[in-house]
């Protein structure tokens, strides 16, 4: 009888386990699409328009976001009495892992994906970068040996699908380095699903709330030392703070980045690195439901289409939360 | 100057030291190298171990309920978990 009701509680406990993991995965999303428009708003803004580059803005915005969000985290480490295992993880490979993932997800693949859409247009860019849940998936069942059912593939592609016809526009101009575009956007899309395998192996070690400091931090670093110097970003840098309502939407913004962060990185331990990449994906959705909402879009059949795709694909993705109990291994 | 291991990375050494053990009896060894910090709280510690799980660092061998009828599961270290050990540093506390 004893037994029984143990396995009962065990069962339950795995269940709620693999639930809070994929809710976690979901909320993480949601916050990505708020973070995404507060971003926009800012780097809408001068001095971002300002730049020697078309990507400049965003890169800068792209810095100081990473950056914000690293403060933030690193005082949720504090609060949360965990700020001595920065350190300590820094010492460990694991820990030295989940900074080059920093150097794969933020640099790499932000630039990959802002010169990406310079070069091959937003239409073409865009969609290929949306790709980055297919190549996590197919890298974490490669590496991890994540156990990822047909289902669940087909929830990925539909959340992939949807969030390309959201963020689809005509295609439009002439661009004569389009084949180097594309290779750029492809690099973004490996770049994110590389940080996805490696942090998670590197999480398996190290706590995801520090892993996602150090991500952070690192990422902020290599845009600041590496990048910025190569297209004028220092002195749009200089000019941000005299604008007070660009910093006020800018540190909004890091606020939002920082818990969408934290509850990705949470996510990837505890559902694995294809669900959860494929419910942060529906960002595309949230996003386009808070751009609708403060008028900045209005509602088209392809827009009604990607937000059917990426809701149908969500809930083949989080259909069975019993396959989580497990995630890696043979099926 | 002494190097801890992150606590994840701890736990997952200590049970692959031990046969198994519960989070009473992990909390308990861990006092005197974590104990002034806050992080180490049977919730946090039950997370990392859940996620080690799941992972299959870790594997549950059944439990017992406790007096207040919650549920204490027994972890052991797989061998998945064990060939992580490589990843120790080499010279640390």
């Amino acid at each position: 009888m004893v037994g029984a009701e143990v396995e009962q509680a065990r069962a339950r406990l795995q269940l709620s386990y693999a639930k809070r993991g994929l809710a976690t995965a979901l909320v993480s999303g949601i916050l990505w699409g708020l973070d995404g428009v507060l971003l926009g708003l800012a780097v809408a803004r001068t001095p971002f328009i300002s730049g020697r580059h078309l990507f400049t803005g965003p890169l800068v915005g792209s810095a100081l976001h990473d950056g914000l969000a690293g403060v933030y985290l690193l005082a949720y480490n504090l609060a949360t009495g965990r700020w001595r295992e920065l350190g300590r993880s820094l010492a460990t490979r694991p820990g030295q892992l989940v900074c080059l993932a920093a150097l794969f997800g933020g640099p790499l693949a932000m630039s990959g994906y802002l010169l990406g859409i310079s070069f091959a247009g937003a239409a073409y860019a865009m969609g290929i970068s949306a790709l980055y849940p297919v190549v996590g998936a197919l890298m974490a069942q490669l590496v991890l040996k994540e156990r990822i059912t047909a289902r669940a593939w087909l929830g990925i592609i539909a959340c992939v699908a949807g969030a390309i016809l959201i963020g689809y526009v005509r295609p439009e101009g002439s661009h004569p380095h389009f084949y180097l575009g594309i290779g750029l956007a492809l690099l973004s899309a490996v770049g994110w699903g590389i940080e996805g395998v490696i942090s998670t192996f590197g999480m398996d070690m190290v706590d995801p709330a520090v892993a996602i400091n150090l991500r952070e931090s690192a990422s902020c670093a290599i845009f600041l030392v590496a990048l910025l110097p190569l297209v004028g970003g220092w002195a749009v840098l200089a000019r941000v703070p005299a604008n007070a309502p660009v910093v006020g939407i800018l540190a909004a913004a890091a606020l939002v980045g920082a818990a969408s962060y934290l509850l990705w990185y949470l996510a990837f331990s505890m559902c694995g690195v294809a669900r959860t990449m494929s419910l942060n994906i529906t960002y595309a959705l949230w996003g386009l439901l808070l751009s609708w909402a403060i008028g900045e879009v209005r509602l088209s059949a392809n827009l009604a289409l990607g937000a059917l795709v990426v809701t149908v694909g969500a809930a083949l993705v989080v259909a069975n939360p019993r396959e989580l109990v497990r995630l890696r291994g043979r099926q | 100057m002494t190097i801890r291991l992150p606590l994840r990375f701890r736990l997952l050494e200590l049970l692959c030291e031990l046969p198994s053990a519960t989070v009473p009896e992990l909390m308990a060894r861990l006092q005197r190298e974590y104990g002034g910090e806050r992080q180490l709280r049977a919730s946090v510690l039950l997370g990392h171990l859940l996620s080690l799980r799941a992972a299959g660092l870790l594997e549950d061998r059944g439990g017992s309920l406790d007096s207040d009828g919650s549920l204490l599961l027994v972890f052991a270290a797989t061998e998945a978990g064990r060939a992580r050990l490589k990843y120790l540093p080499r010279r640390r506390s």
